[in-house]
């Protein structure tokens, strides 16, 4: 215990062990063993991160490289490593995940254990939180790369992981290669900015000054840009990579789809930490970003069309998984216009949007996580994600019922659970920021975000059951665990840590701004009224007594905004036309054409040619003797006339 | 009757000879054939011993010898040629299945 | 005319056309008894053209070895390995062009070498050698002299040996085979 920073490379080791142990020995036929090994280790993980997050956070949380392994060189100072940078952000999301990660591993034990390969699913499990806890203590942006590809990767293996269902395999071939195609542009942006920079590490990163750019162009091959136009691109191009992999518009349609993986891998894949990566990479370039133009308005712009967008959908969708999943794009998009709005309108940087933005990461983890694991346990008896199969399970699981209850309340945003808290400041600095357009929007998706959640809560809870599950429904103590584990944090997590987030949690290398702050203390209550608006519009139409339920589960008989809302705005249809007509029919049959008809005839040329020659040469192994004897004739002509022997005289 | 004529008519006998491997279908054809070659070369020997050589002797013995050894090789091809025609019960040449063997 | 040319030129025309012509009945003939009775006559025409060189010995042994024993073992090979009366159809007549071509092509080529030789395009008078007898053929054969036979003559021997353990050996009937 005397210097855990010291030891901190224990963050790391004991997912791998678990993914490597796993993978190679256990998942085939040991699948408790497997379990028991990955949810042990990923609690010695979850207590040793709790230890070195205390100790980090009591010695006054200075950031420090705690260790680092240089495994490339490239020139100069460009150099990739491996490494853990102990901040207070990555303090704080390696306290998360590995939290989270630790309770989804006992649910895990309950959800899979009539599934098979339940062994696989814990090594990728491990593999995943590997990536993931890489990705959160990266010292440079290349090892930020480097486990962004692997926790895309592990994200793909587990939205496919029964990948007998043809769904499923498609929704993870959607999800890589969008988050993929993102990436490419990631992978450009860090070229050019480590050009630039001159380093990978983000220290350096962060330390830019555009003055000291001022009149330098670089060449970038065929032309010719000033540094300061090729750093603001560069930042852009980075943005593009957490576009996609925090599923941002209109590269969302990937994480509905995503819900096809299993639920505990929804739970901690798609809800709480990959997808918050992209979230973290625009906090952890945050002095990056506040000096690059105009990028940070683009981030706010995207994340409120995203956060708005995904609460309409939501509100009418019916499959259980869909409805949360919507549900994350909204709150994903709640933190990106945090991040976003801190650029005020006369160009300074207001500091609040970071911290923010982080505080929110932090309380949706836990709340979100906790949904997905209730949705999975509603699943799991009454074996399908149809709301319309649900409904009056409210006696059958009482603590599912109101671990439930205390998580709605949460992302509704009322006080004193903790979703209040971290929302609370998103509009604080929405309005501080002078964007009073995005304020307004942010507060109709609070009403919305109560609207949906407690529509999903009534419909499921509340009322007759629909429908009739051949097994008793009952509460499984493995799955309902670490649903009331979790409600520890949901609960506190918001008024405790309110002022450790404001003390420590704030970008390096920008000041605060001090004046002409607006007053906010109309906020919080006006918050609190939009989502108990929504909560009541919500019991009217789905709890009340006379609620019409039928015609509210109805969705064909409804006019064409609700249908168009209800097909998601017809976004699946649009990329699948967009893949079919232009990158199939169009890109790949040209490339198929080339391929085939071009260099295959070229090769086909060159075959047909050895094959002519070899039936040429073959010819000559007849078996026919007078052949042999008239070839060898012919030798000795050729010789002679080939030569002209001078053979005169004696 | 020079050594010239002698000579031409061995090399017309050894083409003759060569006429007939390149040409003939049995392959004890082919054999008289090689007879013939090797009877023009022992011609050339003896007709050198005449004429040009101080030691006459040397020269038709050399023949013998060579007349010795083409006896011992049409021996063993025929022999040969006995044991094939038991397998194939056919002597032809040109037949498919001695080609593809 | 005919008395200015010496009679042993032509006698030695008329040998060299019955050869050549014989021969060339040998080799194109369809029947391979006839192709072998053919052969003799050209061994014989041989015997007679080494009569006119003044080799007799080397004639009998012509006549004796060759004709006694080569071809009559063709002829035994003959008639154990064909039905008699069957007839061959004869080779395709392209195949028949192209080995005219190269046979005359090497005629050429060799006809060339040879006119090319200085010593041998001129014509040289009749050397009369002495005769040799047969005692003097034997003592050669038997002589320890450095231009003696004796060591051909002992390894001839024992391949005559190789010959007719061979010769039996590849021809005889397997007994395993033969069921």
């Amino acid at each position: 215990m005397n210097n855990l920073i010291s030891h901190s490379y224990l963050i790391l080791l004991f997912p791998l062990l678990s993914f490597v142990i796993n993978g190679l020995f256990l998942c085939f036929k040991h699948r408790k063993a497997a379990a028991i090994l990955s949810t042990s280790l990923s609690g010695l993980g979850a207590i040793f991160a709790i230890f070195l997050v205390v100790q980090f956070f009591i010695s006054g949380a200075k950031p420090l490289t705690a260790w680092e392994f240089e495994f490339l060189s490239f020139s100069g100072n460009l150099i990739a490593t491996i490494g853990c940078l102990l901040d207070p952000l990555s303090a704080m999301m390696i306290l998360t995940v590995s939290l989270i990660a630790f309770v989804v591993h006992i649910y895990s034990i309950g959800y899979m254990q009539d599934d098979l390969s339940s062994g696989r699913f814990f090594a990728l499990l491990s593999l995943f939180v590997f990536s993931m806890l890489g990705l959160v203590i990266a010292t440079n942006i290349f090892q930020t790369f480097i486990f962004w590809e692997l926790v895309g990767v592990s994200s793909y293996l587990l939205i496919g992981f029964w990948y007998n269902k043809p769904s499923a395999v498609a929704a993870s071939k959607q999800a890589f290669i969008l988050t993929r195609f993102a990436d490419s542009f990631f992978l450009l942006g860090i070229i050019l900015l480590s050009y630039i920079a001159k380093s990978f590490v983000f220290s350096d990163i962060n330390s830019l000054r555009l003055e000291n750019f001022a009149g330098q162009m670089i060449s970038l091959g065929i032309i010719e840009i000033p540094t300061n136009d090729a750093l603001v691109l560069s930042t852009l191009l980075i943005f593009i990579g957490g576009w996609g992999k925090s599923a941002m518009f209109p590269l969302h349609i990937w994480l509905p789809n995503a819900m096809e993986g299993p639920t505990p891998v929804s739970s901690i894949i798609h809800s709480a930490t990959m997808v918050v990566a992209g979230v973290y990479l625009v906090a952890r370039l945050f002095p990056l970003f506040a000096i690059s133009g105009n990028v940070l308005e683009i981030v706010m712009i995207v994340g409120t069309i995203t956060m708005l967008f995904a609460a309409i959908i939501a509100c009418t969708q019916k499959d259980i998984k869909r409805i949360l999943a919507y549900s994350t794009l909204s709150q994903l998009g709640y933190m990106m216009l945090a991040l976003g709005s801190a650029k005020l309108i006369d160009g300074s940087v207001h500091t609040l949007g970071y911290t923010a933005a982080t505080f929110h990461i932090f309380t949706h983890a836990f709340f979100k996580c906790m949904l997905f694991l209730i949705a999975g346990a509603l699943i799991h008896q009454v074996h399908t994600n149809d709301l319309d199969a649900m409904g009056g399970l409210r006696k059958k699981m009482p603590w599912t019922y109101i671990a439930s209850l205390i998580a709605c309340l949460a992302i509704a945003g009322i006080p004193p659970f903790s979703g209040f808290y971290s929302k609370d400041e998103i509009l604080i600095t929405a309005y501080q920021a002078g964007h009073p357009i995005i304020f307004a929007c942010a507060l109709f998706t609070s009403f919305l975000t109560a609207f949906y959640m407690f529509r999903l809560f009534f419909l499921a809870f509340h009322g007759k059951m629909r429908s009739a599950p051949k097994h008793p429904v009952h509460e499984s103590l493995l799955m309902t665990l670490p649903i009331l584990l979790l409600v520890i944090p949901t609960i506190f997590a918001g008024f405790s840590f309110k002022n450790i987030f404001h003390h420590f949690f704030t970008p390096e290398n920008i000041t605060a701004i001090s004046h002409n702050i607006p007053d906010v203390s109309f906020i919080p209550p006006l918050a609190i009224c939009c989502a108990v608006l929504g909560i009541i519009f919500s019991y009217i139409l789905y709890a009340s007594p006379k609620a019409n339920l039928v015609k509210a589960l109805d969705s064909d008989n409804r006019n064409t905004f609700y249908k168009t809302i209800y097909n998601k705005f017809y976004f699946d249809e649009i990329y699948y036309t967009f893949v079919r007509q232009f990158i199939l029919g169009g890109l790949a049959s040209f490339a198929r054409f080339l391929e085939e008809k071009i260099i295959g005839s070229l090769v086909n040329f060159f075959t047909t040619i050895i094959h002519k020659a070899g039936s040429l040469v073959r010819s000559a192994h007849c078996g026919y003797i007078p052949f042999y004897i008239g070839v060898m004739i012919l030798g000795v002509l050729f010789w002679y006339f080939a030569s002209n022997l001078p053979l005169q005289g004696a | 009757m020079t050594l010239l004529h002698c000579l031409i008519l061995a090399f017309i006998l050894f083409t003759i000879g060569i006429f007939g491997v390149l040409t003939n279908r049995h392959l004890i054809g082919m054999l008289i054939s090689i007879e013939i070659m090797l009877n023009a070369a022992n011609i050339n020997f003896v007709a050198f011993a005449y004429f040009k050589a101080q030691d006459p002797t040397a020269g038709t013995l050399f023949s013998i010898f060579s007349i010795a050894i083409t006896a011992c090789e049409m021996a063993v091809a025929l022999a040969i040629l006995i044991a094939m025609y038991r397998k194939h019960h056919s002597l032809d040449v040109n037949t498919q299945e001695i080609n593809h063997e | 005319m005919i008395l200015n040319i010496p009679f042993s030129d032509i006698v030695f025309y008329f040998v060299a056309a019955f050869m050549v012509l014989l021969s060339i009945a040998a080799v194109s003939s369809k029947n391979v008894l006839r192709s072998a009775i053919f052969l003799i006559a050209t061994f014989l025409g041989t015997a007679i053209l080494y009569l006119l060189l003044k080799a007799e010995f080397m004639a009998m042994a012509q006549i004796m070895l060759y004709v006694g024993g080569v071809v009559v073992f063709i002829i035994f090979a003959i008639l154990l390995t064909s039905h008699l009366g069957e007839n061959k159809l004869s080779t395709p007549i392209s195949q028949k062009f192209l080995a005219v071509f190269l046979a005359l092509t090497l005629l050429g080529v060799m006809a060339k070498f040879l006119f090319n030789t200085k010593e041998l395009s001129e014509s040289v008078a009749q050397k009369s050698p002495e005769a040799s007898s047969l005692i003097a053929y034997g003592e050669r054969l038997l002589s320890y002299a450095p231009n003696g036979f004796v060591l051909p003559f002992e390894i001839i021997s024992i391949l005559l040996f190789m010959t007719l353990v061979v010769a039996i050996t590849i021809a005889k009937k397997d007994n395993k085979e033969e069921k």
